[in-house]
């Protein structure tokens, strides 16, 4: 099966630090090519189930915000991510929500990450009102530190539980094969008037 | 222009890998001066002194047309130089970006410093017009009936294999002049094909490809016996399944030794080096090999790809096993039921069509019947004896293998149906009309503005139009993406620092309006149509999600967007808009 995540967030609020913890940390060793981290592969199992998480970075600039909807359209989860030292990354996460749920609806699997809990000292976000506006949204919350890699795994194995729950749902149980499949069967019958003197080449 | 292209060009392509590798020779930096050009006119002006006492008139008209070809030459060679400054390497089949993203950088290592990357274009130059001119001598030759005095032969074997190749290849780039080099690189590529000394290559090129109707016997007749079969495979796709992740020639290797200018040399290879390091990582979905030992650059062997995956030609090669034979006979029938038993997507004429065992469609509800074609085919995969155990790298292999055969058959219709010119003039226009917007406007580190990484990346980006099937048409975005990460690898300072998507885009959007690849928009319908949507969950996926919102930057960006004055702006578009606006005017006089 496979997950598409998308990470959001301001500019400099750690989604790239975040990403490239998650993945390289069990890679550490043959890690592949690249200091690229703004798109990357996961394999993860969530109960018996094998997922590939393809995590997608987006630019954080407020420039490119109206850009968003092109790269989660289609995704299955996403990862919003704000500094807890930085409350204007938190307003900004309050505004991809809204953007979300009336784009893609409540089709995507929502958790925000309040990143840097390294620096709590410097904390500039209420945590009362964030947990709060999180259970009013119907999202997840963890706490992360890109730095000393804290929280990354709870983070994204939660997104990919809620995610894998959400698409067997949808799909029942039969889509954990190469994926993405699910909800075209009709297609085949397009398929039937096409050739309908030909032997049929194969199994459907 | 690509998509005017005749049937020929879903011939099994008529080069093959030893032939590569020898164009690659004359590409090298060491072979610049082509010699089959010197050779071939003094073959055949030897030979038009032997015809001279024999038959006087008719050397008197070879001479005429001897000078006219040399006049077509030169005006070639200005319009090649024209056209190749401005789209260096687009190419029109899978054959030439091979070398192209090695060989550019290949040849431009051993060029001296400073023109590094005029030289690649201007050696392939030199070597297309070789082509061309042997192409259109054989051809003018023809024309008036003088091939049976051999001369036509002489410039057939000069022009060699590369003559069959220049109506195919040539194509996009030479502009203006395609439709007729198309026109005679085919006639010659026939006829050329038809000499060839393999004589597999000769009877599958001449005859008209695979899962053509009219060559049904053909079909069963090498499913029939093994021999043949691998014969024919062999010779006929070996050309096509050179894709573009493979490795740049030994050339490349031995041009960085002579390079004068080490430290750039070295940034190039590199460059190279972490496009191919970043491509050959990525998933085997997309074909890239890792083909270890052939590659000049210092390429920390990457990951093996899964066991399982096949390359394009291991693919075809697979699919031409006697037990995929009902595969092999549903795809016909369904390229048939779109290209018609003309090939062409023509209908069938009604006495035609009841001889057909599939109903022709052509264009109608080709988007639908595609995808619907691309799932039933991976299903069957899934569960037929032949494909089953192919492992799960293998199916996509097998899957994007399809995809990329079917669709380079069918790419003509295929555009048609998503083809949107308004949009893409709008896109055309607008990346013009916003030419004016520079790296710092976007905050761009200024050390990654480098010119090389651009004008490659830009080089990739550009290659789209030349390539048919969807996979191949994500693989330049891909590449391109590719290039730019990496190139920020050699920002002082920056070995280990992550690049994210906040430091790429805008780099990107740059590549992006300065490319201006003509019918971008329309390529993305394309691929966006066409595409399977698994790949579109993958990096490639991505890096065509970046493209896409690239375009939507350029398209709907303001002052507000950028980092100037609101007034500084109005000031730079209004300009731009006159001085575009007086470019319209004038070529509409024109």
């Amino acid at each position: 099966m496979r997950l598409k995540v998308v990470l959001l967030g301001e500019g400099r609020v750690g989604k790239t630090s975040i990403l490239l913890r998650y993945v390289r940390d069990e890679f550490a060793e043959k890690q592949q090519s690249t200091l690229q981290a703004s798109y990357l592969d996961k394999r993860i199992s969530v109960g018996a189930t094998n997922a590939q998480l393809s995590v997608w970075d987006t630019a954080g600039q407020e420039r490119f915000h109206a850009l968003g909807p092109i790269y989660y359209r289609d995704a299955d989860g996403a990862l919003l991510v704000y500094d807890i030292t930085d409350a204007e990354s938190f307003s900004k996460v309050q505004k991809w929500i809204k953007e979300l749920r009336k784009i893609v609806g409540t089709e995507i699997t929502i958790v925000i990450a309040g990143n840097k809990v390294d620096l709590e000292r410097n904390r500039q976000v209420d945590e009362a009102q964030v947990f709060e506006y999180c259970k009013s949204v119907g999202a997840k919350h963890f706490y992360t530190s890109a730095k000393q890699n804290v929280g990354l795994s709870e983070c994204f194995n939660d997104l990919a539980k809620n995610m894998v729950e959400k698409k067997k749902a949808k799909f029942g149980d039969g889509v954990a094969g190469l994926g993405g499949k699910g909800g075209k069967k009709q297609k085949l019958v397009v398929l039937d008037d096409v050739e309908p003197t030909a032997k049929k080449g194969g199994c459907c | 222009m690509l998509f005017d292209m005749n049937m020929d060009d879903y011939l099994p392509p008529s080069t093959s890998e030893p032939e590569l590798s020898s164009l690659s020779d004359l590409l090298s930096p060491s072979s610049a001066a082509p010699p089959s050009d010197q050779s071939s006119l003094a073959r055949a002006s030897a030979l038009l002194a032997q015809q001279r006492s024999e038959n006087a008139a008719l050397v008197d008209l070879l001479r005429s047309k001897d000078a006219e070809i040399r006049a077509l030459k030169q005006k070639l060679a200005a319009a090649l130089a024209a056209a190749l400054s401005e789209r260096p390497a687009t190419r029109a089949r899978p054959s030439m970006p091979a070398m192209s993203s090695g060989e550019l950088l290949g040849s431009s290592l051993g060029s001296s410093p400073g023109g590094a990357l005029g030289a690649a274009p201007a050696t392939r130059n030199r070597q297309n017009t070789t082509d061309l001119i042997n192409v259109r001598l054989k051809d003018k030759l023809n024309v008036y009936g003088l091939e049976g005095f051999g001369v036509a032969d002489l410039a057939g074997d000069a022009a060699g294999d590369a003559g069959g190749d220049a109506g195919g290849d040539d194509q996009p780039i030479f502009g203006r002049g395609a439709d007729d080099a198309g026109e005679t690189g085919l006639a010659g590529r026939a006829k050329n094909a038809a000499r060839a000394k393999n004589a597999a290559r000769a009877k599958n090129a001449a005859k008209g490809g695979l899962f053509d109707d009219t060559e049904e016997d053909d079909v069963y007749d090498y499913k029939g016996t093994g021999a043949g079969a691998n014969e024919t495979s062999n010779s006929g796709f070996s050309a096509r399944s050179a894709d573009p992740g493979q490795p740049a020639p030994p050339a490349g290797g031995e041009a960085e030794k002579s390079s004068a200018d080490r430290k750039k040399s070295e940034h190039r290879t590199s460059l190279l080096a972490g496009l191919t390091d970043i491509s050959e990582a990525d998933d085997s979905a997309l074909f890239q090999q890792s083909s270890a030992g052939q590659s000049p650059s210092k390429v920390a062997p990457a990951p093996a790809a899964a066991d399982d995956a096949l390359s394009y030609k291991d693919f075809l090669t697979r699919l031409m096993l006697p037990d995929s034979s009902d595969i092999v006979d549903f795809i016909r029938r369904f390229v048939g039921s779109i290209l018609g038993p003309n090939g062409d997507g023509t209908p069938p004429a009604p006495a035609a069509r009841a001889k057909l065992d599939y109903e022709f469609y052509g264009g109608r509800e080709i988007q639908s019947r595609c995808s619907g074609f691309g799932y039933h085919m991976e299903c069957t995969f899934e569960t037929h004896p032949a494909w089953k155990d192919a492992g799960e790298a293998g199916l996509i292999s097998a899957r994007n293998g399809l995809e990329k055969y079917v669709m380079t058959k069918i790419a003509d219709e295929a555009f048609k149906a998503v083809v949107d010119d308004e949009a893409d003039r709008a896109i055309t226009r607008r990346c013009k009309l916003l030419s004016f917007i520079t790296p710092a406007m976007l905050d761009i580190n200024p050390e990654i503005c480098n010119d090389t990484v651009f004008s490659l990346a830009q080089d990739e980006l550009r290659k789209i139009n030349g390539y048919r099937s969807p996979g191949d048409k994500i693989n330049c975005v891909t590449r391109s993406c590719s290039l730019i990460f990496s190139a920020f690898k050699f920002i002082e300072g920056n070995k280990d620092k992550a690049v994210g998507a906040d430091d790429f885009l805008p780099v990107f959007i740059c590549v992006v309006l300065n490319a201006n690849v003509p019918r971008l928009a329309s390529n993305c319908e394309y691929i966006e149509a066409y595409c399977n949507r698994n790949t579109m969950m993958t990096k490639a996926g991505y890096c065509f999600c970046n493209l896409r919102s690239a375009m939507e930057f350029i398209l709907t960006c303001d002052a507000g967007s950028l980092s100037i004055e609101k007034g500084v702006f109005d000031a730079l578009l209004a300009d731009s808009e006159k001085q575009l606006k007086a470019e319209e005017d004038a070529a509409a006089k024109k």
